[in-house]
């Protein structure tokens, strides 16, 4: 009863994200099933299991600007979680 | 990168031929798996030939590499060099011919002793050192039978119907340990959150973020030891599409700091692949995975940024780099997957032979799983669509 008052009162993206539900997650549980027998993502985390040492550390973080107002949860072009991605 | 050094000899004063035991003379001699001895068959005496020592060279702290320190072992492959060796048994004269890419012992057809290839050859075969396999055969097949246990239900029918996971093998895989004093520059732009708020109706409210906007930079001078990289090009080959390589990469790293110096008596029953890339070769690979060593030093030396960083610009000096050729044990377990258009796709389950870590690929019954993830999408419409229905009235 809550869910059908939360939807009455809501807008179509709701009716259209619970029709989703069923190929959605048809999706992801063939996805996630085909990944945990396949492995096909997996490899070595050489960029944090190498042994390294770091010295003379040295760097700016200078204050150029604001960005206000904007509805993106990071930074656009985030690129600091793919460190294997190459510029 | 700087001029490489004139390389370290790590071992060629050895001779090739027979090997024997130094309490009886005798020439069947292999490991004992689980220690890093090796033991007399015929005396039953047991030894430990010692951990890999690289000599001065490689006593030189990682920050002070200069140039491209190297060894005997990790020579330019020739090409004309054949990997078919010919190996005169000194027992009794015959001439005996080893096929180096896949193992580097043999038994004299004629005198039935053991003749090793202990000189490195310049076709790759012969490293500098090697990781025994502590990991048991017996406990491999219980690692491997575990991960495909837990995958029964969507693998291929006819890959249950033949798995035999005491068909597992053990193989020493050729990589190059790269050691590297290096220095990076990273560059651009991070974001710190100030406010949060939202804004519009009540029914349909949407959250907006405030932020100040950061040039960052990141200066450092770092040292990597033991950088593990594959040196045989079928092994390098990571396109999943193509292969299942990768299940193999996952497994490592492996404890190369107990490397042993490179005997062919460890080999007994487990084969070898043979290196066939030089330093060139996987140079490309190696900065690849030190630049992305170095960015992510420069995120962690980052942290503020809780909106994320834009890294714009990455450069990367290579000071020094020291090589060395080694064999790692692994276990094998392979499945040739027969496609219904013909061709064939190769699955592996890789165990580490040092620390037991597992990872494999299971050839999937795809009918099987579409059937069932439509049957979840069907059970998940079933519940949404009443939902949907009641909220129309």
């Amino acid at each position: 009863m809550i869910a059908v008052h939360v939807l009455a009162s809501a807008d179509s993206d709701w009716v259209l994200a619970l029709l989703a539900l069923g190929p959605v997650g048809a999706s992801v549980f063939y996805w996630a099933v085909w990944m945990s027998y396949r492995n096909t993502n997996k490899s070595h985390s050489f960029e944090r299991e190498t042994a390294i040492a770091v010295d003379d550390m040295r760097g700016d973080d200078v204050k150029i600007g604001t960005n206000n107002g904007t509805t993106a949860r990071t930074i656009r072009g985030m690129n600091s979680d793919e460190p294997r991605r190459r510029l | 990168m700087s001029d490489i050094q004139e390389p370290v000899d790590t071992g060629n004063d050895k001779r090739d031929g027979l090997d024997r035991c130094p309490r009886c003379g005798a020439t069947e001699i292999g490991p004992v798996v689980g220690t890093h001895k090796l033991q007399c068959a015929f005396c039953r005496y047991e030894w430990e030939p010692g951990a890999f020592d690289a000599g001065a060279a490689f006593d030189v702290p990682l920050d002070e590499i200069v140039g491209t320190v190297t060894t005997t072992g990790v020579a330019d492959i020739e090409a004309a060099a054949s990997t078919m060796v010919t190996l005169k048994c000194q027992g009794c004269g015959a001439e005996v011919v080893i096929d180096t890419g896949r193992s580097l012992q043999a038994r004299c057809h004629w005198c039935r002793q053991v003749l090793s290839q202990n000189t490195q050859i310049p076709n790759g075969a012969v490293p500098d050192a090697l990781l025994p396999f502590t990991v048991t055969h017996p406990q491999a097949v219980e690692l491997i039978r575990g991960f495909a246990s837990r995958r029964r239900m969507f693998a291929l029918k006819r890959f249950r119907e033949e798995f035999v996971p005491e068909n597992v093998v053990g193989v020493y895989m050729p990589y190059l340990l790269v050691d590297g004093n290096l220095h990076a520059d990273i560059a651009g732009q991070g974001e710190i959150k100030t406010r949060t708020y939202q804004r519009g109706p009540d029914n349909n409210k949407t959250t907006y973020y405030d932020a100040d906007v950061y040039r960052v930079t990141r200066s450092f001078d770092f040292t990597v030891d033991d950088l593990t990289v594959e040196s045989s090009s079928a092994r390098a080959d990571l396109d999943t599409s193509r292969n299942t390589n990768n299940v193999i990469n996952t497994i490592l790293p492996f404890d190369t700091k107990n490397a042993v110096a490179y005997d062919a008596r460890y080999m007994g029953d487990f084969t070898s692949e043979k290196r066939d890339l030089d330093i060139a070769g996987v140079m490309p690979t190696v900065r690849h995975q030190l630049l992305s060593i170095a960015r992510q030093t420069a995120t962690d030396a980052a942290p503020g940024y809780d909106r994320g960083i834009r890294w714009e610009s990455e450069q990367l000096d290579v000071k020094g780099t020291r090589w060395v050729a080694v064999l790692l044990p692994v276990w094998l377990y392979s499945y040739y997957e027969k496609k219904s258009d013909g061709s064939a796709f190769l699955h592996y389950i890789a165990v580490n032979g040092r620390t037991g870590e597992t990872m494999g690929s299971i050839p999937v019954n795809v009918p099987k799983l579409v059937v069932a993830a439509l049957v979840v999408g069907a059970v998940l419409e079933a519940i949404a669509i009443p939902i949907v229905a009641a909220s129309a009235w």
